[in-house]
Order: C-alpha cells, then sequence, then structure tokens
C-alpha cells in the first residue's frame, strides 16, 4: 500500500520533468577552456596568452568571448555550428546572453563569429562580417592565425564595450578585506615561517604544555601543545608549486544565440 | 470493520487528492510548453520581420549599381509585399494552410532575393562596396536566425504536440481543448540560406 502510494506519487510528479530537452547537434563537449586549438593552429605559448585575454576581459566586463579552431566542419553549416555550440557550453551570462563564439575551421578555410542574443546590438552582423573580412582574413592569409584572432578579440572587445559595464560593476561587488586565497596564501606562509624557525631551532621539540624558546637575535617561538608534532617540516606542499600568474578555465555562464554573426571564407 | 471502512474512505479522498494534483500540474505544463510554442513564434515573425525590413536598404543600394536588371528588383519588392501581407495570429497555428501560405510567401521572398544575389554577381563594383558587404552580411545573419527560429519554433511545437497526445495528458488536453499545432516543413526556398553565397 504506502508503496503504491510513494510510486504513483513518483509517478504523477516527477515524469512530467523528465521531458529533456533534445539538442539538434552535436558539438565538441565543453572543453573548459577560453581557446580550444584542435586545429593545432596556435603555439602553446599564443594560446596561453589569448587565453589570459579572453579571461581577463570576462573578468572585468563579463561579456564572455571563446575561440575555437577546428580541423574541418565534417560538411556541418559553420554559422549553424557556432550557434549550437554557443548555446550548448553556455557561452555569455544567463539573461544577459553576452557570449561571441569564434569558430575557425582549417581546412574549409572558414572564420566564423556567432555573437549571443544580447550582443546583437553592440556587435551587428555586419560588424561581425567587417571584423572577419578586414581584420581576420588578412592575417590569416600571411598565416598569422594568432595575429588575427587576437586583433579580432580586441576589436570584438571595443565594439562591445559599454553595453555591460555599469551594469556589471553594480552586479559583482569586489568582496571588501580579505579573500579566501589570500587567507590560505596567507596561512601557507605563516606555516613556512613558523617551521623553518622551529627547524633553527633545532629540533628541541618534545614535552609538554607551553614552552618559549628563546635565541639571541630572534623572536620567541611559542609553541602550543606537545608531542614534537612539527619536526620534519618542508615537503607536503607539491601540488602549490608554480606560484601566481594563473587565470580560470572558462565556465558555461548559460548564455543563448539566436544565429547572429558572420561567416565566411579567407 | 468500521477501520476498513475508513481506511477505504481515506484511500479514495486520497487517490482523488492526487488525481487533483495531477490534473492541475498536467494543465500547467500544457499552458506553459503552449507559451514555449507561442513565444517560438513570435521570434519566427520577429526573424522574417527583420528580413524585409532590410530590403528597402538593399533595393536601395542596388539601384545605385549602373543599370541593374530592373526585374530582379521589382520581383523582390512584390514578394517582399505579399510576404508581409500575410501575419498569423496565435490561434492560426493550429491551422496548417495558414502556415503553409505564410511559409510559401517567405519561400517566395527567399528566392527572389537568391536571384538578386546571383545577378548582382555580374556587378563587381557594386560587390567590392562596403555598404553592399554589410548588407550582405546582415541579410546572411538574417536567413541565420530565421533557421534557428525555425528549429526552435518546430522544437516547441514538437514537444507540445508529444505532451498533447500523449497519454495521460490527452485526457486534461482534452477537456481544457488543448489542440495541435501546426510545424514548419522543410521547404527548398529558404531552408538553405545559400542565397547568400560569397566567397569574399
Amino acid at each position: 500500500m504506502h508503496r503504491f502510494v510513494a510510486l504513483s506519487l513518483l509517478y504523477l510528479f516527477a515524469l512530467p520533468g523528465l521531458t529533456a530537452w533534445a539538442q539538434v547537434r552535436e558539438v565538441l563537449p565543453p572543453s573548459g577552456q577560453w581557446v580550444t586549438d584542435r586545429a593545432d593552429m596556435l603555439s602553446a605559448s599564443e594560446e596561453q596568452m589569448l587565453s589570459r585575454t579572453l579571461a581577463g576581459y570576462a573578468d572585468t566586463t563579463s561579456t564572455q568571448i571563446v575561440v575555437v579552431t577546428l580541423p574541418d566542419m565534417a560538411g556541418q553549416d559553420p554559422m549553424e555550428y557556432a550557434t549550437a555550440l554557443g548555446r550548448e557550453w553556455g557561452v555569455g551570462l544567463q539573461g544577459q546572453d553576452n557570449g561571441v563564439v569564434i569558430l575557425v575551421s582549417r581546412d574549409d578555410r572558414t572564420i566564423t563569429i556567432a555573437t549571443g542574443y544580447g550582443l546583437e546590438g553592440s556587435i551587428p552582423d555586419a560588424v561581425a562580417d567587417r571584423i572577419r573580412r578586414n581584420i581576420i582574413v588578412p592575417a590569416f592569409r600571411q598565416g598569422r592565425f594568432y595575429d588575427g584572432l587576437a586583433e579580432a578579440v580586441d576589436a570584438l572587445i571595443l565594439a562591445a564595450r559599454g553595453e555591460y559595464r555599469a551594469e556589471q560593476i553594480a552586479e559583482r561587488p569586489q568582496a571588501p578585506g580579505m579573500s579566501a586565497a589570500t587567507l590560505f596564501v596567507m596561512l601557507v606562509i605563516l606555516f613556512f615561517v613558523i617551521s623553518a624557525l622551529r627547524n633553527g631551532g633545532g629540533g628541541k621539540g618534545g614535552g609538554r604544555g607551553r614552552k618559549v624558546y628563546r635565541r639571541p637575535g630572534l623572536p620567541p617561538v611559542i609553541i602550543w601543545g606537545g608531542g614534537g608534532g612539527w619536526s620534519g617540516g618542508g615537503g607536503g606542499f607539491g601540488g602549490f608549486g608554480g606560484g601566481g600568474g594563473g587565470f580560470g578555465g572558462f565556465g558555461g555562464g548559460g548564455g543563448s544565440f539566436g544565429g547572429g554573426g558572420a561567416s565566411g571564407g579567407w | 470493520m468500521r477501520s476498513t471502512g475508513t481506511l477505504l474512505l481515506l484511500v479514495v479522498v486520497l487517490l482523488l487528492a492526487f488525481a487533483g494534483c495531477a490534473g492541475c500540474s498536467t494543465y500547467n505544463n500544457l499552458v506553459s510548453s503552449d507559451e514555449r510554442v507561442e513565444q517560438a513564434w513570435a521570434d519566427v515573425e520577429t526573424q522574417y520581420q527583420r528580413r524585409s525590413d532590410l530590403i528597402p536598404n538593399l533595393v536601395n543600394t542596388v539601384k545605385g549599381a549602373a543599370n541593374f536588371e530592373q526585374e530582379t528588383l521589382e520581383s523582390v519588392t512584390n514578394a517582399r509585399a505579399r510576404a508581409t501581407s500575410i501575419n498569423l495570429s496565435a490561434d492560426d497555428l493550429n491551422d496548417p494552410a495558414k502556415i503553409r501560405q505564410f511559409q510559401e510567401a517567405q519561400a517566395q521572398l527567399s528566392g527572389a532575393l537568391g536571384r538578386l544575389l546571383a545577378v548582382s554577381e555580374n556587378y563587381p563594383e557594386l560587390r567590392a562596396t562596403e555598404a553592399f558587404r554589410d548588407l550582405q552580411a546582415q541579410l546572411e545573419g538574417t536567413e541565420n536566425r530565421i533557421n534557428v527560429a525555425r528549429r526552435d519554433y518546430n522544437q516547441a511545437v514538437q514537444e507540445y504536440n508529444t505532451n498533447v497526445r500523449r497519454f495521460p495528458t490527452n485526457i486534461v488536453a482534452g477537456i481544457a481543448g488543448f489542440g495541435r499545432r501546426q510545424p514548419f516543413e522543410a521547404d527548398p526556398g529558404s531552408e538553405q540560406a545559400p542565397t547568400v553565397d560569397f566567397n569574399s
């Protein structure tokens, strides 16, 4: 009886929610990168530089631009593909739809700039096409793929500028005071300082309760607890190295695309 | 004996309550999927409208070119007039004939535009101007948007129609008078946006 009721409840309420939204077309699964260079048109450092620009731009304005290169389109329409990819990956923020997909197909020699719904005003198709034919095409014809893409990104940023900036400042206030990351770094530094001092103290640890070691010329080191716990020091923090300069990968914001943008050969 | 009767009553009441809840939620689902269809249709119309808004500009730009074929220009203008004269309301979406009529008019316009762009191949100095290239880009973008909007509409319709026909939703749909909606059929004229195929 209980099971019957439970089952019918499940059936009645859960089922309508299960109707999935089937996607029309298979696109590349989200790579989590700003630059997805499947066609190997960019060097690793170029990829890095472009990604940094795009991550920085998304950070300051919330407008997301992703660059995808493919070896070929396998007979698919590049504009449809770019639109589907933009939707699938959720490029741009939900509700603002401020995303751009730059899709390059190496062997078909096509360049596509797909703009999200929210950018159709600031980057109309005519502008997207001018960026394609006047900036990307000349550079690509000389084999300067990075230059073409980087300059196109700059131009897109210029075109999109102003549209979301003010709103963005209001929307994402910087957290005052210390962020979690800063706090973590400080804790790590504190740990190393303490363990270094402690090691310098010469492993005299042990004994119980509070001890104050005083050495000439050094501040007193106070150790709580007992049992020689700190010895050994160092090591352990392998994963942390490499320090500084990191930027976040691309995570979909849920933006949507309606077929805006421009596409053409080079 | 008495307790069995009470239990039975309880079960019946519970079942009725479930049925009521299920009916309401089914109805609400139908309403929202119907809303999605109408929204998707509005998008389709917006995109077609956008295209016909571009045409006067295109015609003017092309007219500027030395002795452009008058016939081609006229057929575009006429097809545009015909296409814009057909407007469908949400209620017309149940009517296959009206959808077809709309679709045919738009397909004719697509064909006329395609011819115009093909003819423009013969005017290289026209094609070289930034104004014409911008218009081409806009037209192409509009064709893409139309394709996307049509596909979204068809998907919304398909979802809705499935809802309406599936058991037990169909009972609620029958009572509340939700009919089937009409999807777009692929037509040779406007499906392919090749009309605007440039190798610039």
